[in-house]
């Protein structure tokens, strides 16, 4: 990519500057910052950008805001009169109205611009303001709204799922870069206790819940984490109440016999494992046996995308650890857990944010491939990778392939360049090139 | 680099130990009972108990021949509540619906009271198949009958009871009274402690687990649901496609890439350099499935261009006949589009690491050596530079070849080309789990084989790697 000579920016500069300032001087990644930023807004103003009622109208004299009425249904107000309730907008005879970009909700079928229809070919539309600005599928469904509230389901894979992966990782390898194999001791007394104590709170909190567990993840996403929530209190209160005699019990001598953790090894070994399975289609298999959910989705990309981050993290943390100041807060007395947490971590955190951008791109194109095939994610939702398959049933619909995977595309690639961007600015070995 | 070897195998054979475990265990979650799929529906019964009894002992027999009436696993781990051998009753949903009462009271003995009651209503019930009193309240009350026993919340189970109380003929009431007393005591006779004291039974080497991985060792995949072939004879004219177009491109993608990557190395941060960069890079972004649908619509017959067929591995016409030259300009004419799109993801990865490798590699003291001694520059990056930057791009070939695998579930769907992919992708419309679970083995036992020759390869190639310190 795009090489670039920085004049070495002025010393005083800390660290996090200096790759601000490096950072800015490559364009293109600078540039994929801003259309980032650009994706997000649309992400979070769809509905005032396609939809297929009026932000503000007035309707016989009465001033109404009827996307909001919208949300105030979805939050379980009955805000509608019945006679408005399922009417059509666009056939109302509004005294004025200010209304989204594209006048059509994502899922909405509008069957006479059935099946797909071009954008430049002939459609049976209103006004040319209902005109089909990308066209439509193969089920009359409008395809730039499709695209504009598609965004937010690719940006919310790509965030929640590296997210997961991010705090796996993080904490993974942060454990195994600061402790190693040698710095994490237990006394006996804890291991004896502290062992049985977290198998006995697995039993509790995972296996006997293991039922409320999976009808928490068919329920959504904030019902899941509470459930998870839930069971990993459970895992920790009982792995506690097992673990306290372990202070009576360290006061003798075999107790109180300290034993080196492997940390390290482990965590290595873990990694090594999850590298070698072919991690996308453990994705599609489970996500085809299992009930379409997105959240799945993102919790399985999570689930097997942390071991990039976490060897980062590891690497970083190996450096840092033999740094003058976390010797310094050692001296101070600090714990070894403040030291890794506050001192160490933050340290050790930019090059996982190179992973961190590579991972979003990833994971989009993850669950595009998933949507492409119609696993997944339940068929009623439209993401890019839907609209796209879409083009394989409707022959000759070439809106249908160009627009949704230029979608992906130009997403995929601002992510990647991102990523790029970050590694060159971070990593200072290669700046000398 | 024996010790080496032996220290890859050493974690080879574990990481394929979990694998399987893994994929048994994704096998177990998949919804509804095996049994009946393979009965396809012939397990239901009709109206007569005659009937009735009849495909009870289908489901049983079929269930035995499969292993299905065994434990799953070596061990389990389970609630004081749970009896050993829950696993034994027979029909998955009402097994599991009893586990559920099982965590809710924890008294097993009131449980299989309740449901040896209700399996006496349910004779009863289809000894009174030629009953006139029934009218036709009898559809509702067997549809009632069926659902009662699956269900899985206390409440539930109540409520439609009380429905079915309705419907039923005299006859059946004192049946049906014993029922709903045993499911109303069970409140009241609940030992819920018993759930809370886990228990590990020990069931030895007779357990489903054991059966199917000795199975897969001999090649045995279990039987499809759809069309009850091995499983293992359909991968195998599967496996054969699949692996001809991922080695040809990843042969093509080396082919190519090498030179590519070495040619911008060498003219660093010239034009050259910067455009095959940024081509690359485009590559390496453009998602495959966008670019096989684009090619299938613009350039395959259709509306537009007619270059290529649209998918499939030979014409319709096509014939043993034939002679190979015949056959194989055939093949290659209906590949060539895949093999293309398959080959350039990698392409543009690995070029991209070829590049930096070599670049890395001419940093180093000994091509300054060389350099100093005066040898050509060709001979210099050729002979001296060249060589020590393949190792890690051969260790790539690890990380191509599990991504191709995948990859080819939606290239092969695309492109219609009958291999592991495309199987798993009909598999995956039509439910058919242990296509799907077997072509998860396959796909992971290959990737993990393709790691273990890369790391061969890397020993091989730079006889320093031996492992030994770290």
């Amino acid at each position: 990519m795009e090489e670039v000579q920085t004049a070495q920016p002025s010393i005083s500069y800390s660290p996090g500057r200096r790759i601000w300032e490096t950072f800015k001087q490559n364009r293109f990644a600078y540039f994929s910052l801003w259309t980032v930023g650009v994706l997000a807004v649309i992400a979070l103003l769809a509905d005032f950008l396609a939809y297929n009622k009026p932000i503000i109208a007035s309707y016989q004299s009465k001033v109404m805001w009827p996307i909001f009425r919208d949300y105030g249904e979805a939050m379980g107000f009955k805000l509608w009169e019945p006679e408005l309730r399922k009417v059509d907008w666009r056939a109302l005879n509004l005294d004025w109205a200010l209304w989204p970009l594209v006048r059509y909700a994502p899922e909405e079928l509008d069957l006479r611009n059935a099946p797909a229809v071009s954008p430049f070919g002939e459609q049976i539309v209103r006004s040319s303001a209902e005109w089909h600005y990308l066209g439509t599928d193969n089920l009359g469904r409008d395809v730039l709204s499709g695209l504009i509230h598609g965004s937010r389901i690719s940006l919310t894979v790509g965030i929640v799922s590296v997210g997961i992966a991010a705090v796996i990782g993080i904490f993974l390898g942060a454990l195994a870069g600061y402790f190693g194999d040698h710095s994490l001791q237990v006394s006996r007394a804890t291991l004896w206790l502290g062992l049985p104590g977290i198998l006995l709170g697995l039993y509790y909190g995972f296996y006997l819940r293991r039922y409320a567990l999976a009808e928490a993840l068919g329920q959504g996403f904030f019902y899941f984490l509470g459930s998870l929530l839930l069971s990993l209190l459970i895992v920790g209160g009982t792995a506690m109440l097992v673990w306290l005699p372990s202070r009576l019990l360290k006061r003798t001598a075999w107790g109180a016999h300290r034993i080196h953790l492997w940390v390290d090894l482990t965590i290595s070994r873990i990694i090594e494992v999850i590298i070698s399975l072919p991690t996308t289609l453990l994705i599609f298999t489970v996500v085809a046996i299992a009930k379409p959910s997105l959240f799945l989705v993102m919790a399985m990309i999570g689930v097997t995308s942390w071991t990039g981050i976490a060897r980062f993290t590891r690497g970083e943390m190996l450096k840092v650890r033999s740094l003058d100041y976390i010797q310094a807060a050692r001296a101070l007395g600090y714990s070894d857990w403040r030291i890794m947490i506050l001192h160490a971590l933050p340290n050790s955190l930019a090059p996982v944010l190179v992973s961190i951008a590579f991972g979003v791109a990833s994971a989009i194109l993850v669950e595009s491939g998933l949507s492409f095939l119609g696993i997944g994610v339940p068929p009623t939702t439209v993401t890019w990778g839907s609209l796209l398959s879409a083009a394989r049933s409707a022959t000759g619909a070439w809106w249908l392939a160009v627009f949704p995977g230029l979608a992906i595309f130009i997403v995929v690639t601002t992510f990647n360049l991102l990523g790029e961007g970050l590694r060159d600015a971070i990593d200072p070995r290669l700046q000398a090139r | 680099m024996t010790a080496y070897l032996i220290r890859r195998l050493l974690f080879f054979l574990p990481t394929l130990f979990l694998i399987t475990l893994l994929s048994f265990l994704i096998s177990q979650s998949a919804p509804g009972d095996p049994v009946e799929q393979m009965l396809a529906g012939k397990a239901a019964g009709g109206e007569q108990l005659a009937e009735k009894q009849a495909s009870q002992q289908a489901y049983l027999e079929k269930r035995r021949e499969l292993g299905l009436d065994l434990p799953i696993f070596y061990f389990a781990v389970a609630p004081l509540a749970e009896p050993e051998t829950l696993y034994r009753i027979p029909r998955v949903p009402i097994q599991d619906a009893l586990r559920r009462l099982v965590y809710k009271f924890g008294n097993w003995a009131a449980i299989q009271a309740y449901y040896e009651a209700f399996q006496r209503l349910d004779s009863a019930f289809f000894a009174t198949a030629n009953d006139p009193s029934w009218g036709d309240r009898r559809a509702d009350a067997r549809a009632l009958l069926v659902l009662i026993p699956q269900e899985k919340e206390y409440d539930e189970i109540l409520y439609k009871l009380r429905q079915l109380e309705g419907l039923l003929i005299p006859l059946l009431k004192p049946f049906y009274a014993e029922v709903l007393q045993k499911v109303e005591a069970l409140p009241a006779q609940a030992q819920r402690w018993k759930i809370y004291i886990p228990t590990i039974h020990w069931y030895g080497t007779e357990n489903q687990y054991h059966r199917w991985l000795m199975g897969l060792l001999q090649g045995d995949f279990g039987i499809s649901y759809q069309d009850k072939r091995p499983i293992s004879q359909k991968l195998l004219d599967a496996v054969r496609w699949s692996l001809i177009i991922n080695i040809i491109s990843v042969m093509l993608a080396y082919l190519i890439s090498i030179p590519l990557g070495v040619n911008a190395a060498v003219h660093r941060g010239s034009l050259r350099d910067r455009l095959t960069g940024m081509a690359l890079f485009m590559l390496d972004s453009l998602p495959s499935f966008w670019v096989g649908t684009m090619a299938i619509i613009f350039l395959c017959g259709g509306d537009y261009l007619n270059l290529f067929p649209p998918g499939g591995i030979q014409s319709t016409e096509h014939s043993s006949e034939w002679s190979l030259g015949q056959r194989l300009a055939d093949w290659t004419y209906h590949l060539i589009l895949p093999v293309l799109i398959y080959t350039y993801g990698s392409l543009a990865f690995l070029s991209r690491q070829m590049r930096t490798a070599l670049l890395e590699t001419l940093q180093q003291d000994y091509v300054r050596t060389a350099r100093a001694k005066g040898l050509p520059e060709t001979l210099v990056i050729w002979k001296h530079a060249f060589r020590n930057s393949l190792i890690p791009i051969i260790t790539l070939l690890a990380s191509i070849f599990p991504g191709m695998i995948s990859g080819s579930v939606i290239l092969e769907t695309i492109f219609s080309i009958p291999g592991m992919g495309f199987l798993s992708y009909g598999a995956m419309t039509a439910r058919d789990y242990p296509v799907i679970i077997a072509v998860f083995t396959i796909g992971a036992v290959l990737t993990l084989i393709g790691i273990l020759v890369a790391d061969i390869l890397y020993a091989v190639v730079d006889p320093r790697i031996t492992y030994t310190k770290r």
